[in-house]
């Protein structure tokens, strides 16, 4: 694995490098080096830094003390079209696509001039390139499609396709993997070697062990803005890793939790929305943690929005209680005590701008008013409980939410739907793109929730999470279910093969 | 409230700098400006515009725009002239009809937005114009004239010597402030200019907010009508030509964001007095009225780049 010949001079050397954002200290003393054709993993908790130092690689920030080097240049803070052309390119994790364009358009955009001068040989010359490009990295994509029409994991794949297209012998990619199931990772797997076999480094972040360790030739902790290790995959380990992000020992990833099963609350009976998914049946118990598996995009985001009143089933029913129901909207499925956590935090969790306390009140405004003036006080009071038992870090409750970091968002998301006190919990991604330590909280937030007699449906994509944390999974494929599987007696070989079926 | 917070703590804290800074200007320039009599002549010439600004400001806060309140206005106007006829009229009822179709007005409004899906800065670019003949045809285009002297007190009185305008202007502004500030609605309409997607999620009724922030909004322009109106005692079809400009002008000066989910009933006041202050100032020093409209545009201009210069400043 280790294809440094010693001696070799690094692509990239930081050293000494700190930055402090209006005196707050982000980055203390950081020294790294990348090499070329390395795959190096930058891994820490949320707010520990990675971010910043990321976009002071990339150019955005310049370090206040100390510097980067790049290929022997110092680098310092430049405007986006000379980072373009400068050999390093980024992958956020919040997607830079145009979501009217095409792949094509899409991949040389901003570069149009180098595909010739006149808009039909532009065309022409994008359309070639981009399908010499996918056939290159073979990937079955059509380069006219637009990238709205795409899911996630292709936009992501379209993302790496334009830093590849530039030429960059540096990519900073921020939890590349996130959005990905398991059959698109190892489709990013085979990109990743690739470049590497190139002579490409790749900087990446990520709060998966597997592919921390999968991916990676190097593994660098960084915690509180301080680089902790950085050692040859080979020469870590997991349990060292995890310890050094934390900072303390780590027993356990998953907390234990004892199975409660109490009545039967929901039945799912041949639901189905055409395009979507069919014949989708199981029954839910009080107490219960139903797992959905699946690749992304096998439906199983929309069989949880139509079970949350985002979308309406066309056939089928939902039995509450013995009771058939219809949802015509989110608030009908949350007066039945349907609570919702959406994978897309940012578009369907929160409201950027209001302070923790008015995110939290928001779906129980109604619980805090008299007359339809609102009791701001005790909106404060019963925010400061969420806080306090979520364990949200913040300044306070009436600190935005757009400022935290993306595991107390996820933390604030679930503060508002925990505040109207539903009985079944639809969780779509629930620990997605945020640190192990609120990953951790999150699972024994659940644990509780289904001691309190609450049920659990926990759409996942993260295998370890899913068999953890469910007592049966029912795996979904291609929008049908493929089978029902107990904890007990499956494996990630057998959820992945009725994944694929 | 002390002066530091309005100034550092707020949102409208760069319009009240800019307020107080054209305030000192044109009193330097004209003695005649900082005098009871003038200031009460700008708050009573402003009221109408304030009016129908606080009704948009909830629009524009929830994430819309509403084009159509000057027609609205014209509507209600010579609809409550001809209900408030001296002979035979009753103001009560010239009230309530001008009230009630102003309010329709919006409704309908609301409802095309919310039903077509059609972006609000179309739907209320049509009904501006239908609105507009509405009122010709109501009035047969010509003025309403002959109103009752109790029609006419509404815009010409006072009482304990300050003009009924004014005491619209104060009631309204309280009102508003409290309801964005301190009610559910106020904050489901900001929510949802916050990010619609999220409050529908949240379970906030989306569609039943929007149509009432319409609704306001042709309420309150039927209102600013009424009071123009009485003040000229007549009810012109072709009143309030152009007012929905001076009143979204006037919001988006006072840091209310166009994009939505943001912004204060507080900051559309001053707004509101910048661009009264600004009129008058150059009454006084008797700028002929069409480089009025030169340096008002370009005033509005800079004051918005400065306020957003002033917001990256405090960060």
């Amino acid at each position: 694995m280790e294809c440094r010949v010693e001696g070799e001079k690094p692509v990239l050397e930081l050293s000494h490098v700190s930055i402090a954002y209006s005196g707050t200290p982000i980055l203390h003393s950081v020294d790294l080096s990348l090499y070329p054709g390395e795959i190096h993993a930058l891994v820490g908790e949320n707010g520990a830094g990675k971010s910043t130092l990321m976009k002071t690689i990339l150019g955005i920030i310049s370090p206040d003390k100390g510097e980067v080097i790049f290929f022997g240049q110092k680098r310092q803070q430049q405007s986006l079209k000379q980072i373009m052309d400068s050999g390093i390119s980024m992958i956020h994790q919040e997607l830079m696509l145009i979501p009217e364009l095409s792949v094509e358009e899409n991949i040389f955009l901003g570069r149009e001039n180098e595909l010739g001068f006149w808009p039909w040989e532009r065309k022409k010359n994008a359309r070639l390139k981009a399908l010499e490009l996918l056939a290159d990295c073979d990937i079955p994509m059509d380069p006219s499609a637009l990238v709205k029409n795409l899911s996630i994991a292709e936009q992501q794949l379209v993302e790496i396709l334009r830093a590849i297209s530039q030429q960059a012998k540096l990519i900073l990619m921020d939890e590349p993997t996130s959005s990905l199931s398991e059959k698109e990772i190892s489709l990013f797997r085979r990109l990743i070697n690739k470049l590497k076999n190139e002579g490409v480094s790749i900087l990446f972040t990520s709060h998966k062990m597997e592919e921390i360790f999968g991916f990676s030739d190097r593994i660098s902790v960084l915690r509180d803005g301080y680089l902790i290790s950085s050692k040859l995959r080979d020469d870590s380990t997991e349990q060292e890793v995890v310890q050094q992000m934390v900072g303390r020992e780590m027993n356990q990833f998953f907390p234990q939790r004892e199975v409660l099963r109490g009545d039967l609350c929901l039945q799912v009976k041949c639901l189905g929305i055409p395009n979507l998914f069919q014949d989708i049946h199981f029954d839910l118990h009080q107490g219960e943690i139903l797992g959905l598996g699946g690749l992304v995009g096998a439906g199983r985001t929309d069989i949880g929005k139509a079970l949350a009143g985002l979308l309406i089933p066309q056939s089928g029913e939902i039995i509450w209680k013995g009771q058939a129901i219809k949802f015509k909207n989110p608030q009908d499925a949350m007066k039945h005590g349907i609570g919702y956590v959406s994978e897309d935090r940012k578009e369907m969790g929160f409201i950027p701008e209001f302070s923790i306390q008015q995110n939290i009140s928001l779906s129980s405004l109604l619980d805090f008013q008299r007359w339809g003036v609102l009791n701001q006080a005790k909106e404060k009071e019963i925010a400061k409980g969420h806080i306090a038992r979520l364990k949200i870090k913040s300044k306070g409750p009436e600190q935005a939410v757009m400022n935290l970091s993306g595991g107390n968002q996820q933390k604030v998301v679930f503060g508002r739907v925990l505040q109207h006190v539903p009985e079944v919990l639809i969780l779509d991604e629930p620990t997605r793109g945020i640190d192990v330590q609120a990953k951790f909280e999150i699972y024994t937030l659940m644990a509780e929730l289904s001691k309190q007699g609450k049920s659990i449906i926990l759409i996942s994509s993260d295998l370890p999470e899913l068999m953890h944390m469910s007592d049966r999974i029912l795996v979904i494929s291609k929008g049908k279910q493929t089978a029902t599987l107990h904890k007990e007696e499956t494996s990630p070989a057998e959820i992945m093969s009725y994944a694929m079926k | 409230m002390n002066l530091k917070k309005i100034l550092f703590g707020s949102q409208s804290g760069g319009i009240f700098l800019a307020l107080i800074l054209m305030c000192v200007l044109i009193s330097t320039l004209t003695p005649r400006f900082l005098t009871d009599t003038n200031l009460l002549v700008i708050l009573n010439q402003v009221s109408v515009n304030a009016i129908l600004a606080f009704g948009v400001t909830f629009v524009i806060i929830s994430g819309g725009i509403d084009l159509s309140l000057g027609s609205m206005l014209a509507v209600a106007g010579v609809v409550a002239a001809l209900f408030a006829k001296s002979e035979g009229g009753n103001v009560y009822l010239s009230l309530f009809m001008a009230l009630t179709v102003g309010a329709l007005m919006g409704a309908l409004n609301g409802f095309t937005v919310i039903l077509s899906k059609v972006p609000p800065f179309i739907v209320t670019l049509g009904t501006m114009t239908i609105a507009r003949g509405a009122a010709l045809i109501i009035s047969s285009g010509r003025p309403v004239s002959d109103l009752s002297e109790s029609f006419n007190f509404l815009g010409n009185g006072d009482l304990f010597g300050i003009p009924i305008p004014i005491l619209f202007l104060i009631g309204t502004y309280l009102i508003c402030h409290f309801v964005l500030t301190q009610t559910v609605f106020g904050r489901y309409v900001t929510a949802i200019g916050g990010n619609e997607t999220a409050a529908w999620v949240a379970g906030i009724p989306v569609a039943k907010v929007k149509w009432w922030v319409y609704t306001i909004s042709g309420l309150f322009a039927a209102l600013g009508g009424i009071l123009l109106s009485a003040r000229i005692n007549t009810g012109q079809p072709n009143a309030g030509l152009g007012f929905e400009l001076d009143a979204i002008a006037a919001v988006i000066i006072g840091g209310t964001s166009t994009r939505g989910g943001k912004g204060s009933m507080t900051g559309t006041l001053l707004g509101v007095l910048f661009i009264g202050v600004i009129n008058n100032g150059l009454d006084l020093l008797n700028v002929s009225a069409y480089w009025q409209q030169v340096v008002m545009g370009g005033i509005i201009i800079l004051a918005v780049v400065l306020d957003s210069v002033y917001q990256k400043m405090k960060r």
